[in-house]
């Protein structure tokens, strides 16, 4: 074989003396390289906004619903079972979820419009420790009811009810909330309320509370239920309703109607999903302001808790002609929203799963405080996802809840597959013509591959001479391709970030071109372009070198 | 005596198949030693540029025995042909075979791509070459910006390259005024007496087949005893003219 660098040297020589054959053969790799690597990294950003939107590594293990003269007799998800999955040696970690029972009602304020939403149907409960995105949600969601908090949990007066509602609207902060400096400390400190700090410490703060709470007596008549240093709320100006939320820290502490005690209020977590739906959906139909994720979690963070705080009347919904599942009377709880969560259900609030036990206990029975709505497993190795599912269902009589997500997955893997059907086609093309034209060249060769045979090119030179300037053809026109996608991608992004409205989860970039992708459509294109040339290649070298240099 | 340079035996050779098979070569046997210039001589399609190609190892024969510098080129193998043409056989041809794209100096040195001169070297036996064909100055010269003459000197240049004890020729003055053609057949003759080099020609002109020492003539694919009659039914009678 002739030495490598005098191959390389002629390879690139004979590539530069045609630029015409050489931009003829490699124009179709060029486009079909392009449209390769074009659409993976399209269809790869499509698969990781879907595992934002689903996440793929976790499946929920559910009772398939079975019923029998319109019971249900579906079987039971609770501790035991949850002890078995995990006995499983591939799973790596089960969570249960528990679904709320019985209707329940929301309302609250956002940016001074009153909502009024369902919250029963769409509220779910997991272990604390399964939501830990941020630092805001390690601290904030837990069970507050299981914490012994004195200096917290003081009686108080609560709101009268709302005589048109039995939700009553979530109490607002003593002052208008004001933007704090970013470094201003704790949440709790920044917002002060003016009311409630002189409240908690004098006794004359009863006196005034009793005297300004002459339009609802009933609440004035049990206020020292709860004994020693009760509060009470304030009459404001300012206040239509009259009312100030009197527990210290009220960015975080309501008074319970209840139990007239002030309480933490109920920490849940939003999906990501929720917040999309929000921007996309609801505030452009009602006119309200829109706010990415990134934006609420800075809301959250800098407003103190007080603009993301909302009541649910539990037993209660705003569904008219429903209801009736539980005697008891309604009562109301307030939640605030403290972080989005990945963990979190996809339409819905999502809290510890001890505020839910003890409400299906409360409302519903021992029954509906054990069962779980499903079970959130985990694998060690998402390969043996078909053996855990076939354990389900052969010994469990349970099964893995028809994923969304790996329906979206699927969908986008065919469309994948179908992408990368119409760049092979375009790509064979390509190389059909990368071939036609070096059996041209190789004929319009012949007497030069002929003197270089006489002088002493094996059949082997001139194959790799030809096979090398399809290589270059090849590594070239994947370069450019590459390129071109790029471009394109560039112009597109810039297109869809001016023109197309937002919708849910918009990329920022359409595309990910991720190492792999470009790596293998280098390779893809050589190898392509090298098939192309091996016949023409073939034939120039088995050409006895008498015959190609005899006269035409 | 040491073994000839070429032993060829019995070889044939045709090409095509079935009715249009045309019978080139009908046992060919010659041997050329060491030293000798020896002119091949008739008429076109009597198979005198096929018996060189063979030679020369760019043609394979059907069948015989073919044996050249102490190579069975049939048996040898691609690559040891191409060693051989590469390093120990030189070529020159009617049409001059050079590559228009490549300076006379890129012509000469092709060799060099195929096998592993060190690249020092390269230029300076590209250039000594063309010196002695006394084209020391048309180095960077394309080959279109020569006359015929040149171009053939630059070819043969090509040919001497690799030191060649073999020099194949198929018509080598068949393009050239017969001026220029003397020059050329000088310088092989000089070739043949000083650097001992062996030729063999392929010719139908007869001031070639006169410097040669020996003629062998072809006709209908055998070689035939070289009689006067045979030399002038072929228009190259040998003598002085």
């Amino acid at each position: 074989m002739m030495p490598v660098n005098s191959l390389v040297r002629m390879v690139v020589a004979n590539t530069l003396r045609s630029p015409r054959h050489f931009i003829l053969s490699a124009f179709g790799i060029v486009i079909g390289i392009g449209a390769f690597v074009l659409f993976l990294a399209l269809t790869q950003r499509a698969g990781s906004v879907l595992e934002k939107v689903f996440p793929l590594d976790e499946v929920q293990v559910v009772a398939p619903r079975v019923s029998l003269l319109g019971k249900d007799t579906s079987k039971r998800l609770d501790m035991a079972t949850v002890k078995t999955i995990l006995a499983r040696p591939e799973v790596g970690s089960a969570v249960p979820r528990m679904n709320l029972a019985f209707p329940a009602a929301g309302r609250g304020s956002f940016e001074g419009t009153d909502l009024k939403f369902e919250v029963g149907g769409f509220a779910d409960g997991v272990d604390a420790s399964f939501v830990q995105d941020d630092e805001m949600i390690r601290d904030l969601f837990k069970d507050w009811d299981s914490v012994k908090d004195p200096a917290h949990n003081v009686a108080c007066v609560p709101p009268p009810p709302d005589p048109d509602d039995s939700v009553r609207h979530s109490p607002r902060a003593a002052k208008k909330p004001t933007l704090p400096p970013a470094s201003g400390g704790g949440w709790g400190e920044s917002v002060p309320a003016a009311g409630s700090g002189s409240a908690v410490g004098s006794g004359s703060a009863v006196g005034s509370g009793s005297g300004s709470a002459v339009g609802s007596g009933s609440a004035v008549g049990s206020g020292s239920a709860s004994g020693s240093a009760t509060v009470v709320f304030e009459k404001t100006d300012t206040d239509p309703d009259g009312y100030r939320n009197p527990c210290p820290d009220p960015d975080r502490y309501y008074c319970d109607d209840t139990e007239r005690i002030c309480k933490h209020r109920v920490p849940v977590v939003l999906s990501s999903t929720v917040v999309e739906l929000y921007n996309n959906q609801f505030a452009k139909s009602h006119g309200m302001p829109m706010a990415d994720q990134d934006l609420v979690k800075f809301l959250i963070k800098m407003r103190g808790l007080s603009a993301m705080r909302f009541s649910i009347g539990l037993a209660n919904t705003t569904i008219s002609g429903t209801g009736g599942v539980t005697k008891k009377r309604p009562r109301r709880v307030e939640a605030v929203v403290v972080g989005v969560s990945s963990r979190a259900m996809q339409v819905g609030v999502t809290m510890p799963i001890q505020y839910i036990e003890r409400w299906n206990r409360e409302f519903m029975g021992e029954e509906a405080a054990s069962a779980f709505s499903s079970i959130i497993v985990k694998l060690k190795d998402r390969n043996q996802l078909a053996p855990f599912s076939q354990w389900l269902v052969d010994e469990q009589g349970l099964r893995l809840e028809d994923s969304l997500g790996e329906r979206f997955a699927t969908v986008i893997f065919v469309i994948r597959l179908l992408f990368l059907i119409i760049s092979v086609a375009i790509l064979v093309i390509a190389v059909i013509n990368i071939g036609h034209n070096f059996f041209i060249q190789v004929s319009e060769r012949r007497r030069e591959i002929g003197i270089m045979r006489a002088v002493g090119a094996t059949q082997t030179d001139v194959l790799l001479i030809v096979l090398g300037e399809a290589a270059v053809i090849g590594v070239v026109g994947g370069v450019l391709g590459i390129s071109l996608a790029k471009g394109i991608a560039m112009i597109w992004n810039a297109f869809a970030a001016a023109r197309i409205p937002r919708f849910p989860f918009k990329p920022d970039s359409w595309f990910d071109f991720q190492p792999w992708i470009w790596g293998s459509a280098l390779v893809f294109s050589t190898v392509f372009c090298i098939l192309g040339g091996y016949l023409p290649a073939r034939r120039a070298a088995k050409m006895e070198p008498a015959q190609a240099l005899a006269q035409n | 005596m040491a073994a000839p340079v070429v032993r060829l035996r019995d070889v044939t050779k045709y090409y095509g198949t079935g009715a249009a098979r045309t019978q080139v070569l009908r046992g060919v046997s010659l041997d050329i030693e060491a030293g000798e210039l020896v002119a091949l001589v008739g008429q076109s399609g009597s198979g005198k540029s096929t018996l060189l190609n063979i030679v020369g190892g760019l043609d394979q024969p059907n069948s015989g025995e073919v044996e050249v510098l102490g190579v069975d080129t049939i048996k040898a193998g691609d690559t040891k042909r191409a060693q051989l043409r590469n390093q120990s056989i030189g070529f020159v041809f009617q049409a001059f075979n050079l590559m228009d794209h490549l300076t006379c100096l890129g012509n000469v040195t092709i060799p060099a791509s195929f096998s592993n001169v060190p690249k020092k070297d390269i230029d300076e036996r590209g250039r000594e070459a063309m010196r002695r064909v006394g084209l020391a100055d048309f180095a960077h010269r394309k080959p279109s910006e020569l006359s015929g003459g040149q171009k053939q000197r630059v070819a043969i240049a090509r040919a001497l390259f690799g030191a060649p004890t073999l020099l194949l020729c198929d018509e080598p003055t068949g393009n050239l005024d017969s001026e220029t053609g003397r020059e050329v057949i000088d310088f092989f003759r000089e070739l043949n007496a000083k650097d001992g080099v062996t030729l063999l020609i392929v010719t139908h002109e007869r001031r070639v087949s006169s410097v040669a020492k020996r003629v062998i003539a072809m006709r209908d694919g055998m070689i035939v005893e070289t009689s006067d009659e045979e030399l002038e039914a072929a228009h190259i009678k040998a003598g002085p003219a």
